[in-house]
């Protein structure tokens, strides 16, 4: 049950009853595209020169901006083998690594004592321990007398809890026919929202200060504040809160991002699955049904227990979800705020760049099946200097929308009220309008489709952004359609046709794409791609579904195979840039190492170079789990990574699936010493290597 | 508080008047002002910045006005949402009376591993009138704990006050209100009498 309530391209039951009907060509987008990868680098000046001068230098020097080169130190180790079945239940990490869980689901961020997984979670012991599920993550170092003046062995480790399996929270096997009381309901939120949790490496290990007064959850009922176009709007406006500019909670938190002024932003992403409607005579709208809103939800039937997440008595409380929420982790009582301005969508992932003139664009993912890639650019310059001058950064400025041409070139389309069709004769009163019906807007002004556009990460040195594109089982398949350009179409229910950007029917495996923003600016209006690898299986033999529309797309289909230098991976979802350069992938498919996935095995953590392309496979994971989050210290020689429902789907026993990790298997954990193993737990593990050098080195 | 502050030392320039030196007691500022560096926000300047009224704040590469988080090694952490000034990796707060002395300042500090730290009075001519050497030694679990550490005189005669450390961090600089320095006294009775003379002539 519990994969339903994380829609990963697989048949969601939540969105059953949405309309499917879209059927609008893009067949302006078929062309064969030109620009072939050798032509994208030469476009730039190269990586060696990059590396060499520096990116400053060459910021003036040339018309473009920079593709990524090699990693500083290279990528050393020796591949791990794919975990096949019969799966290990436990973290593989290569020869010469170490890894040990560092915090896990249940475990007391207090004095207080440890949860028992044994019995049920309840609110009161949920809000003081880490939360369910972890995801992005980011660690913030505390500042040092050091040489970079920050501290690579202490510092506030920050994580999403993206979701939870109610059957394990509230401690039952058939919480699907259970009856629903609030106090189920409240447990769960509370395993929701975001983990502030100050780490230290102490003795050579890294521990969780229990005591630390910075040491924070933030939950499904946390109030949080409502910034921006969309502050006091009427579509956000509730009984509880007639101003419409308070909201409790974030939900669904699953990637993320960071500003270079010490907050933390967590991505409210498939928010619409908490909502659901005991009325009979409940009917979505086209703009809910946009969102993916219905009346059965994703399964967790809060609705039946808190009248919040019922839709036909809280119409409004749906467009109050789906923002980026900025947290202060250094201030315990800050309260966080939802930046409206930056959109309302399912928001996967936030990457700050400031460029050399102190321009802040933000790039973000909308992660489903069709849907855009969006990019954010600040009205005002970010002040190195004076933090109190970028708090409200992020409440003014541009929304964009991608369009991705044939011929690699990208345009940035603004999403600004009055402009492009964004009227009221359209139905947007004014920008409030627009960033609330955000994908609507989106369709409006003729964005790229993409397959479901998730993690960003952009390089330290050159700004290049590199996007996964996770999966999309409707991309090629018949009949052909698009969003409708009225949005009027449900979410998740057009097929539209390969395009440049997005080449394969049934991308089952995903791929990454990379832009680079003309002349490296932030505010570009422009911008350059190309795919960097469309993952696979070398070995699968599996064929085209026959409902799908065959054939090559300008030489880019490279079928279910993918066109990987190294080790095979797919459905790239994690993605980050460490210091040095290399690009960490992690991956979301089902991590059972079945069907389409007997070879490429479970979850990874996959290192690539992203000059050449070589890929080598770091780490894999447990049974039934994904990988997701990661962050390293800023010395590059501790890697935190995140490990979320080990033995998911599990039917009938909590550990049908795995054990981990109190088994024990990769080390203690807050709970190995019990007379069992009750349930299994997602958490963060710390990674070292065992010479004391850099990660990946 | 903390009372495990140790001082080390002290070097007074001058002969000490009675009832004058170092303290740890912010008590004995009287009549005093405080400023808390809540308006500040991570601020990094070296100055000139005036921190309140008649209150200049001038400081060594790397100093922060309302810092939000410092890491003290083994004597804790400051922070928590409370603002504080900072130094750099190591150097100097600097806090002057503008056309204006004071009888008694200092502030609420702690530094890195509970290194030393001088407190430094200065007068007319930004000569030392006094100096000394503290300590305060703090716990590694430690939340913005710390020691006030000032200098009391028995006529107002000081023109600076400043804090010398490594990762030093102050907050609740307190001082006696200052009066203004005989010129100033001067030129406000001259001021006076021309306002006087001025409504003099209109009333005529």
């Amino acid at each position: 049950m519990s994969s339903n309530l994380h829609p990963d391209g697989k048949l969601n039951p939540g969105i059953q009853d949405v309309n499917q009907s879209g059927n609008e060509s893009i067949l302006d987008l078929i062309e064969q595209r030109q620009l072939s990868r050798r032509g994208f680098l030469k476009g730039s000046l190269g990586a060696t020169a990059v590396a060499v001068l520096g990116s400053n230098v060459v910021d003036g020097m040339s018309n473009y901006a920079k593709a990524a080169p090699a990693p500083l130190g290279g990528i050393g180790f020796t591949s791990v083998p794919a975990n096949i079945v019969p799966m290990t239940d436990q973290v593989t990490v290569p020869a010469g690594y170490s890894v040990k869980p560092l915090v896990l689901w249940g475990d007391s961020l207090t004095a207080d004592a440890q949860w028992d997984p044994s019995g049920a979670m309840t609110e009161e012991i949920q809000v003081r321990s880490y939360g369910a599920h972890t995801d992005g993550m980011h660690f913030f170092p505390f500042p040092s007398t050091g040489a970079d003046g920050v501290s690579s062995e202490r510092g506030l480790l920050v994580s999403n809890s993206e979701y939870c399996d109610p059957g394990l929270v509230c401690n039952t096997t058939s919480y699907a026919t259970d009856a629903i009381t609030l106090e189920m309901v409240r447990a769960q939120q509370a395993a929701h929202g975001v983990n502030v949790v100050e780490v230290q490496k102490k003795n050579g290990a890294w521990q969780v200060n229990k005591g630390s007064l910075l040491n924070r959850r933030i939950t499904g009922n946390t109030p949080c504040i409502v910034s921006g176009p969309a502050a006091g709007n009427d579509l956000l406006k509730t009984a509880a809160d007639p101003a419409g500019k308070s909201v409790l909670g974030t939900l669904n938190n699953c990637a993320h991002g960071y500003t270079p002024w010490g907050t933390y932003l967590t991505c409210e992403e498939n928010w619409n699955g908490y909502f659901g409607s005991a009325d009979a005579a409940f009917v979505t709208t086209t703009d809910e049904n946009r969102y993916g809103l219905s009346k059965g939800g994703f399964g967790y039937r809060w609705h039946e227990a808190d009248g919040r997440f019922d839709l036909a008595a809280n119409r409004n409380e749906p467009n109050r979800f789906g923002y980026v929420v900025e947290i202060d982790p250094w201030n315990p009582a800050a309260t966080p705020i939802k930046r409206t301005a930056l959109g309302r969508f399912k928001h996967e992932s936030a990457a700050v760049v400031v460029d050399n003139k102190n321009t802040v664009a933000v790039y973000m993912g909308d992660d489903e099946r069709n849907e855009y890639l969006y990019k954010f650019v600040c009205a005002n310059k970010y002040n190195p200097k004076n933090r109190q001058k970028n708090r409200n950064l992020l409440d003014s400025g541009t929304l964009y929308v991608a369009k991705f041409n044939a011929d690699g070139s990208g345009t940035w389309l603004p999403l600004v009220w009055g402009e492009n069709g964004l009227t009221a004769e359209n139905g947007f009163a004014d920008q409030a309008a627009v960033v609330i019906r955000c994908r609507q807007a989106a369709d409006r002004v003729g964005a790229t489709m993409m397959d479901r556009p998730e993690w960003i990460a952009t390089h330290p040195t050159t700004r290049e952004c590199y996007l996964t594109l996770t999966n999309n089982s409707r991309r090629g398949n018949t009949p052909v359609s698009s969003n409708k350009v009225d949005g009027t179409s449900g979410a998740a229910s057009a097929n539209p046709a390969v395009d440049a950007a997005n080449p394969r029917p049934d991308n089952d495996f995903g791929h990454i794409i990379r832009w680079r923003d003309d002349l490296g600016k932030a505010d570009a209006t422009t911008f350059e791609w190309d795919i960097f690898v469309q993952c696979g299986d070398k070995a699968t033999t599996k064929t085209l579904g026959s409902s799908y529309t065959k054939g090559e797309f300008g030489g880019q289909t490279v079928g279910y195979q993918g066109n990987i230098n190294g080790d095979d991976f797919g459905a790239p979802d994690g993605l980050w840039f460490d210091k040095d350069g290399r690009l960490w992938i992690q991956t979301d498919q089902p991590g059972n190492a079945t069907g389409d996935w007997v070879n490429i095995g479970g979850n990874v953590m996959m290192c690539a170079d992203p000059a050449t392309g070589a890929t080598k496979r770091f780490l894999t994971s447990p049974k039934n789990c994904e990988v997701t989050g990661v962050i390293g210290t800023p010395d590059g020689k501790t890697l935190f990574v995140g490990i979320q429902h080990p033995g998911e789907d599990w039917v009938g026993s909590f550990t049908a699936n795995s054990t981990w990790p109190d088994s024990g298997i990769n080390g203690p954990t807050t709970c190995s010493g019990l007379s069992a193993v009750y349930k299994p737990r997602s958490g963060v593990v710390v990674i070292t290597k065992d010479d004391a050098g850099v990660i990946g080195t | 508080m903390n009372l495990k502050a140790l001082i080390l030392a002290s070097a007074a320039a001058l002969a000490l008047p009675a009832h004058a030196g170092l303290t740890s007691n912010v008590a004995d500022i009287g009549n005093a002002l405080t400023i808390t560096f809540e308006d500040y926000d991570g601020y990094l300047t070296e100055g000139p910045e005036a921190v309140a009224p008649g209150v200049t704040f001038t400081g060594t590469a790397g100093s922060q006005l309302g810092a939000y988080i410092a890491d003290l090694g083994d004597n804790g952490l400051w922070g928590l949402g409370n603002h504080f000034a900072a130094t750099g990796v190591v150097g100097s707060l600097h806090f002057t009376f503008d056309d204006a002395y004071t009888s008694a300042a200092g502030a609420y500090l702690n530094s890195f591993d509970g290194s030393a730290m001088a407190v430094i009075a200065y007068g007319e001519n930004d000569q030392i009138l006094e100096s000394y050497i503290v300590s305060f030694d703090g716990d590694n679990s430690d939340w913005n704990n710390g020691q006030f550490f000032g200098i009391t005189r028995d006529s107002a005669d000081i023109r600076a006050i400043a804090f010398m450390g490594m990762g030093l961090v102050a907050d609740d600089m307190t001082y006696a209100a200052p009066v203004p320095e005989p010129e100033t006294y001067a030129m406000m009775l001259a001021g006076l009498g021309l306002l006087g003379f001025m409504a003099k002539r209109r009333a005529k």
